[in-house]
């Protein structure tokens, strides 16, 4: 069976068949030895290795030699997963916050790095940034907002 | 003892470590919850918990009136406010001796002149503790620019009602000022309701040392004793908050050592401090002078790490002051021994900012072993929101010197297994065996300056290839040929092979 995974910004493949683990061409002997959900003993290449793991949703955490991954299933392979910069367009709140100050209106031109907006959350001011030169088609929010995590905030038209 | 039944005003890890440490000492413990945390741990530990509001700490944890309608409805006889929160309000700690009931902290106006960064400035200088060249006063633009050219740039724009470096900004030069001071502005009034800022000089390399100190109330007609327990080096900072910190600091001598127990102790002094408190100071490294920053008013986060190189129980000796007790110990009766550390597990993303973090704990693994002590909030199964600080646990260590200790704390982390979320445990471990921690180069902007490229080390084959195991599930993976999709072995949770329960 083949299995793709996203880590950070990459896309791995591995297959696993007949105690055989083949991740990216390089091949891996590879067992469960015994062990209840979540904690297990596991032999990978010869050695043996204790190994802590959840899942939920498409979301694969492990706990082995010492470090913790956080995994995301892709479907598909590679080809399948674009995993790149949908929505450039789009700016949304990476947490939930309060919007504290608003610097441009709709038909306004902004350039690279410019800070359009700025939430509060978590005792940190974080600045939203125009990600490359455009004109601001929408903003969604007013100071005093309280935004969710991927709240619309304000929309870009423009090309790269 | 009077102090029972005591009510702890505050959440998560800090709850937990006082209604345990209240609970030795026989003491009946009331927990105060808001609707988020009605299954946390630190109210199913405490003999009785109240819910006191929803989610939102404005409304529950900040919440004054409710917190007091708890005490009373419960009977509660005092109140222990933790750190954050609260703990640094003395309107509510006047609230609460204004309710007949004993506040385990300091006097309010102790709380009052030291939280007032500006007033604590004035106070310090007048005791004769060191200071930064700095600017507190009438903060008016064109006074602030002049206070600038004078103290010298780089400098810091603090909010005098601040704390914990909640929207302080470091100004380059005399360029950035205006933008720096309106930022600072408007994030002290939505943090504190108080948009008065001060202005402090910059040092780029400075470490932060901080000391503690503690005094009793004394007996009827004499003021009481006040000792210090120390320092500890808190100089790894991501974004002025710390993440890891130990004692003793290992930039002191005895003669060091000495001077800012002594400064410590005079700046408590001047304000007629008793309970816990710790005073801050930042120390340049090259020229060995120290300078005060500021005092905080209650117990400290990282209060475990003076504990496990003196013996003492911080929390208890706390409680034992409020109930009306006297040191059980004088300044020279006081030792540290061996070194302590310890790391701020966080739920929060390194490689992205540090941005806090949400999900599930589905897994939750501690390290055990003599000389290893975890102080957490939560449990296995716990929903993380994002609702207050993302610190979930501290792991602290104790060894019998600094490499033992950095050794120690080593295998502590690589045992640390918190699977749902992200978390810093991975960043922790870098920065732990890095060489400019063992050279106790960090200074308190190297978090910020060095590892702000920080990314997790590329994933080993091993890993997918157990992460191919755990999809496909434990007897599929010697199968010769591919599963059939309508076998019920197909998928891989839901039964179990080869044994009963």
């Amino acid at each position: 069976m083949k299995h793709s995974y996203r880590i950070g910004g990459e896309i791995y493949e591995v297959e696993l068949l007949g105690g055989q683990v083949s991740v990216d061409g390089e091949g891996l002997p590879a067992e469960y030895l015994d062990g209840e959900s979540g904690d297990w003993r596991i032999e990978i290449g010869g050695v043996e290795h204790r190994l802590l793991w959840a899942k939920a949703g498409r979301k694969l955490w492990l706990h082995f030699d010492g470090r913790t991954h956080e995994l995301e299933k892709v479907a598909g392979g590679r080809g399948g997963a674009a995993g790149g910069r949908v929505g450039e367009s789009q700016l949304r709140a990476p947490m939930p916050g309060q919007v504290r100050a608003v610097n441009v209106k709709a038909g306004e031109a902004v350039e690279d790095g410019q800070e359009l907006l700025s939430l509060e959350a978590m005792k940190m001011e974080i600045r939203v940034q125009a990600p490359r030169a455009a004109t601001v088609a929408a903003v969604h929010v007013v100071v005093g907002d309280s935004v969710d995590k991927d709240q619309l905030l304000v929309e870009l038209d423009g090309e790269d | 003892m009077p102090i029972s039944p005591l009510l702890i005003a505050n959440r998560g890890e800090i709850a937990v470590r006082i209604i345990r440490a209240a609970g030795e000492l026989g003491l009946r413990t009331v927990a105060v919850y808001s609707a988020a945390d009605a299954d946390a741990p630190h109210a199913a530990l405490a003999d009785e918990a109240v819910e006191i509001g929803p989610a939102e700490a404005a409304q529950s944890y900040l919440n004054s009136d409710s917190i007091l309608a708890a005490a009373k409805q419960t009977g509660a006889k005092a109140v222990h406010p933790g750190y954050g929160f609260l703990a640094e309000n003395p309107d509510f700690a006047q609230a609460v001796l204004d309710a007949g009931l004993i506040w385990v902290g300091p006097p309010p106006e102790a709380m009052r002149a030291m939280g007032d960064k500006a007033e604590a400035r004035a106070l310090m200088e007048a005791a004769g503790v060191p200071l930064l060249p700095g600017f507190q006063g009438a903060d008016t633009p064109a006074k602030l620019r002049q206070a600038a050219a004078e103290i010298g740039f780089p400098l810091l724009v603090k909010a005098a009602a601040g704390g914990g470096g909640v929207g302080m900004r470091v100004v380059k030069e005399a360029g950035e000022l205006d933008e720096a001071i309106q930022a600072a502005r408007r994030t002290a009034q939505a943090a504190f309701g108080d948009g008065r800022l001060l202005l402090e000089r910059y040092l780029p390399r400075a470490h932060h040392v901080e000391v503690q100190v503690l005094g009793d109330t004394g007996l009827a007609g004499k003021s009481g004793n006040l000792v210090h327990i120390f320092e500890r080096e808190c100089s790894t900072q991501r974004r002025h908050q710390k993440i890891i910190e130990e004692s003793p600091s290992p930039l002191l001598d005895e003669a060091l050592r000495a001077q800012m127990g002594a400064a410590a102790v005079a700046a408590a002094a001047a304000v007629g401090y008793s309970n816990a408190g710790t005073v801050e100071f930042l120390l340049d490294p090259k020229t060995r002078q120290f300078y005060f920053l500021e005092m905080n008013t209650r117990l400290q986060v990282e209060h475990p790490v003076t504990e496990l190189v003196t013996g003492l129980d911080l929390v208890q000796l706390q409680l034992q002051i409020a109930a009306g007790e006297q040191l059980p110990f004088s300044q020279d009766d006081l030792q540290q021994r061996g070194h302590a550390i310890e790391c701020r597990i966080y739920a929060e993303d390194p490689a992205t900012g540090f941005l806090p973090q949400a999900g599930t704990l589905h897994k939750l693994v501690w390290p055990e072993g003599e000389h290893v002590r975890v102080d957490s909030g939560v449990d296995e199964g716990q929903a993380i929101g994002s609702h207050y600080d993302p610190m979930l646990a501290k792991l602290i260590v104790w060894g019998a010197d600094r490499p033992a200790t950095i050794a120690r704390m080593q295998a502590a982390l690589a045992e640390t297994a918190l699977l749902g979320l992200t978390t810093n445990v991975d960043f922790l471990q870098d920065v732990i065996a890095g060489v400019d921690f063992a050279a106790s180069k960090i200074d308190t902007a190297y978090v910020d300056r060095e590892l702000a490229d920080w990314a997790p080390p590329p994933v080993p084959a091993e890993v997918l290839a157990a992460a191919a195991l755990v999809d496909q599930g434990p007897t599929l993976a010697t199968d010769e040929e591919a599963p059939d999709p309508y076998s019920p072995w197909a998928a891989p949770s839901g039964f179990r092979i080869g044994g009963s329960k």
